[in-house]
């Protein structure tokens, strides 16, 4: 609670009621001393401790109540002790003064802002008076009061009392009046709530929006900054990007059809001094108005290449570290370097800088590529811990072009088989960063463009293959659990039979014939029922001797058969079974010559035997879980657990004999011929289960 | 009557900047009620907006998000449960039946699946197929041009409307179909 009192935020009331509360505390506090006393601790001791708190407010708290009783005591000369406080207080005291100061400076400032809204609601006041008379004597009162907070204040009054088409006509006096404003006045504030105002004003009159065009208003505002930024050469330059931020919605709502002017408030931005935050704020003003998207898209391909060099230019500080340099530091946050900030900032900083990368567009592929490489010149400046984060974008913006390339856009110099080789080398980079799952990935879209989407790279996409499976050989040692296994052999059952490529819209068929490989996608799902064959027989072992079913207890609850990232069904056995045999019903679909419907229908004798077992064994739980809690015994987690899984894999079971029946009656008369050698026994009632 | 908004693949910053303005422009808060986001974010970057909009958001794993959820996920809404999953886990990817095989599996009435960019509402045996789209357009090894894309249902007891809402040269286009829920007796 003494740290509340360190902030100068709390109005003088709240204040006191918190240091009423504290004082009413300090009296335990002062109790807790004199326990320790009693406990054999000397004052002197206690004393000194608590001088080693950190800061001056709760130090001085915890010294006067030590203080007290050390006097009250005897042990220490009164003098002492009330002289070190007195010291003290003085390190505290002139704060407080400060804020007091402040506090009656903001007071008085209310008091002249109301007559300033008294003036404004004055019925004779016209135009005229108002520009010649007024404003003139105000503005010569606001500057000669050489007072920070009243000047502020008063400006801002002047800009929110008076019609929005005064300020209009008066926009020369007022802007002119601006750099003459001491150097604590928050001018950044004042101007950005001027055209703030001005651009409100814009969206609900059309007239006075011509009339700010016609005024080169945003000339006029752009010139009013640097005038500013020239007479207070020691504005943060965060207040400073917050003057272009506002000049940027000011052009927004003012001037939105005008690409080049908000290309102009870039290239204003682009002075190489800025804070991390803001930059950003200004890279991205708002979700509408997405700036570098809109400066970018410039017709002169040469423009756009500056502009990108500017552009990183301008959120350098996200980009990279500045080198050191001699008398560095006239900005808090230029210090800053990566080896400052944790792994979440650095991702939070470089995913702005990765979504940056997509708006770089180019009409003409050459000029893209050299986009392109200059940003990875310059995110390359960065390091890898920066690169882990921005490379992925740039390797996606590499692919975009490549279909760019492959889909016909003119290019001149510019070739898929290049763009994809240096996609290689992004992504050995990636791989070296260490971020190898993303490399993967990378490599994978990469080799899929050198196939599918370029002509004649076969050698590079088996490149692309080649590397990926590198990286796969390092995930691939990882153990599988069982039903996970089952699962992925089933899929990967389905890379030996792929369906006919569907032709492109020219009717021709592009590429290699389908792979079709019956005994194979046979063998992977024999391989899956043997496996879950095996996590049946798992169960059962596991599960106690006393319990018949092979389900009770199969498993305790945190640690199913399956990870919770599986579906429910394929926690159990049963679930394993009817995802081979949903397999199987694909292959019938697709007609391969191993599956018959008198091979599907074993499995489906198979799934129905489980079925039984299963439904009884669950029977036998459930009764034997009423007695126990009948007898105040407690239920076990396991047995539930397994419950559950087992009606979501009776659920899966149900759907599938669905979709048998409703195969039979396939309009399509191979399938509809193929389904109706199916049959399915009734089933057991298994209504308790799935209620 | 409520509103869920379904939408997936925005691949932030990997493959895009950001959500179309169009899109946030209509995503405003107070009218949604549940949102089904079907993976690949990447980044946390529109969690915070997402969450804005409803603070009922069920997210599932894409394959290159780069923080982790949960693989999938059934949410009753009305008469219906929705099973939600990104759809890179299907082999061969957005193959119909692969898709079927996974609606019994999860014994939903709709399965919402994404990965594809390609956005597709089917009706069949076991219900509502839907597949969504990119909701920023994003880049995909699978289409040669994506167009945004998301879903929003509303759905009133065992009626379903969804209305897609496409973005076609900068200008909003919404498709809308309806779904009633036959009634079956399990068993």
């Amino acid at each position: 609670m003494l740290s509340e009192l360190r902030t100068s935020q709390l109005s003088p009331q709240k204040y006191y009621e918190l240091y009423m509360m504290i004082f009413d505390q300090l009296a335990d506090v002062e109790a807790f001393f004199g326990d320790e006393r009693s406990k054999g601790r000397t004052y002197a001791e206690l004393y000194e401790m608590v001088q080693h708190a950190g800061n001056v407010l709760p130090r001085l708290y915890l010294m006067v109540a030590v203080g007290c009783l050390y006097i009250k005591s005897g042990e220490a000369p009164a003098r002492d002790i009330l002289k070190d406080l007195v010291e003290l207080c003085k390190g505290v005291g002139t704060a407080r003064d400060r804020e007091k100061r402040e506090i009656e400076r903001q007071q008085l400032a209310d008091l002249v802002g109301r007559n300033l809204t008294y003036i404004s609601q004055l019925d004779g006041l016209g135009f005229d008076m108002y520009s010649q008379q007024v404003l003139p004597r105000v503005m010569e009162q606001i500057i000669s009061c050489k007072d920070d907070i009243a000047q502020q204040y008063l400006f801002q009054a002047v800009v929110q009392c008076f019609p929005d088409v005064f300020h209009l006509d008066t926009l020369s006096s007022l802007l002119n009046a601006l750099p003459e404003l001491q150097p604590g006045v928050k001018v950044h504030t004042v101007l950005a709530g001027l055209m703030d105002r001005l651009a409100r004003y814009a969206a609900t009159d059309a007239a006075s929006l011509s009339r700010l065009t016609s005024m080169h208003a945003f000339d006029r505002f752009k010139d009013a900054i640097s005038h500013i930024l020239m007479a207070q050469n020691t504005m943060p330059a965060a207040d400073a990007v917050e003057m272009y931020a506002a000049l940027m919605n000011f052009t927004g709502s003012v001037h939105p059809q005008e690409v080049d002017k908000v290309n102009k408030a870039l290239l204003l931005n682009a002075t190489p001094c800025c804070h991390a935050g803001s930059a950003v704020q200004v890279v991205f003003p708002s979700a509408d108005f997405s700036l570098p998207q809109q400066a970018l898209l410039l017709d002169a391909p040469h423009a756009a290449l500056h502009i990108v060099a500017e552009t990183v230019l301008f959120i350098q500080p996200l980009v990279y570290d500045a080198p050191p340099q001699a008398g560095a530091g006239t900005h808090p946050g230029a210090m800053l370097t990566i080896d400052d900030l944790d792994d979440e900032d650095v991702q939070n900083e470089q995913t702005l800088v990765a979504r940056a990368l997509h708006s770089l567009h180019a009409p003409d592929p050459d000029v893209q590529l050299q986009l392109l490489q200059v940003a990875q010149q310059q995110l390359f400046l960065g390091g890898m811990r920066r690169l882990r984060h921005t490379l992925p974008a740039l390797g996606f913006a590499t692919l975009r072009l490549v279909r760019r390339v492959t889909g016909g856009e003119a290019a001149k110099s510019v070739t898929a088989e290049a763009l994809l080789q240096w996609l290689l080398q992004q992504c050995t980079t990636l791989a070296e960063v260490p971020e190898p799952l993303m490399a993967l990935r990378l490599l994978l879209a990469g080799a899929l463009a050198a196939s599918e989407e370029a002509q004649g790279l076969e050698m590079l996409a088996y490149s692309f293959f080649e590397q990926a499976s590198a990286n796969v050989c390092g995930y691939a040692s990882r153990l599988l659990r069982r039903g996970d296994q089952c699962r992925a052999v089933c899929m990967a059952s389905r890379l030996s039979w792929q369906e006919d490529a569907k032709p492109d819209p020219s009717g021709s068929v592009k590429g290699h014939p389908p792979v079709r490989d019956a005994k194979r996608v046979m063998a992977c799902l024999q391989r899956a029922l043997k496996i879950a064959n095996a996590a049946k027989q798992q169960a059962v072992a596991s599960s106690s001797p006393f319990k018949l079913a092979s389900l009770a207890g199969a498993a305790p609850a945190p640690a199913p058969l399956l990870g919770a990232a599986t579906p429910a069904s394929q926690q159990h056995p049963l679930g394993l079974f009817v995802e081979v045999l949903n397999h199987y019903l694909l292959y019938l679909d697709a007609g391969l010559e191993e599956f018959t419907p008198s091979a599907v229908q074993l499995l489906i004798d198979k799934v129905q035997e489980e079925v039984e077992s299963d439904v009884a064994a669950a029977r036998l739980l459930q009764q034997q879980q009423q007695q126990q809690q009948a007898s105040g015994g407690e239920q076990g987690a396991g047995g539930s657990s397994m419950l559950g899984a087992l009606t979501e894999a009776l659920r899966y079971w149900l759907s599938t004999a669905r979709h048998i029946e409703f195969q039979k009656a396939s309009a399509d008369g191979k399938i509809k011929e193929r389904y109706s050698q199916l049959q399915i026994k009734p089933q057991p009632d298994m209504k308790h289960l799935l209620a | 009557m409520v509103l869920v908004l379904l939408l997936g693949d925005m691949h932030i910053p990997h493959r895009a900047a950001d959500l179309p303005p169009q899109f946030k422009e209509l995503l405003k808060p107070g009218k949604i009620h549940s949102i089904l986001c079907a993976g690949n974010l990447c980044s946390k970057t529109l969690m915070e907006y997402l969450k804005s909009i409803t603070s009922d958001v069920t997210l599932v794993q894409g394959d290159f998000d780069e923080f982790t959820s949960q693989e999938l996920a059934v949410r009753t809404v009305g008469d219906f449960r929705l099973g939600l999953i990104h759809g890179h886990q299907v082999i061969p990817w957005g193959d119909q039946g692969g898709l079927s095989l996974l609606h019994r599996q999860l014994g939903v009435d709709v399965l919402v699946t994404a990965h594809v960019h390609e956005h597709k509402i089917v009706k069949t045996e076991n219900g509502l197929q839907i597949s969504l789209g990119s909701a920023t357009g994003a880049y995909s090894s699978m289409q040669q041009s994506v167009t945004p894309s998301f879903v929003l249902l509303d759905i009133d007891g065992s009626k379903i409307t969804a209305y897609t809402y496409h973005l076609v040269g900068g200008k909003i286009k919404i498709d809308r179909m309806e779904y009633v829920k036959p009634s079956r007796v399990e068993v």
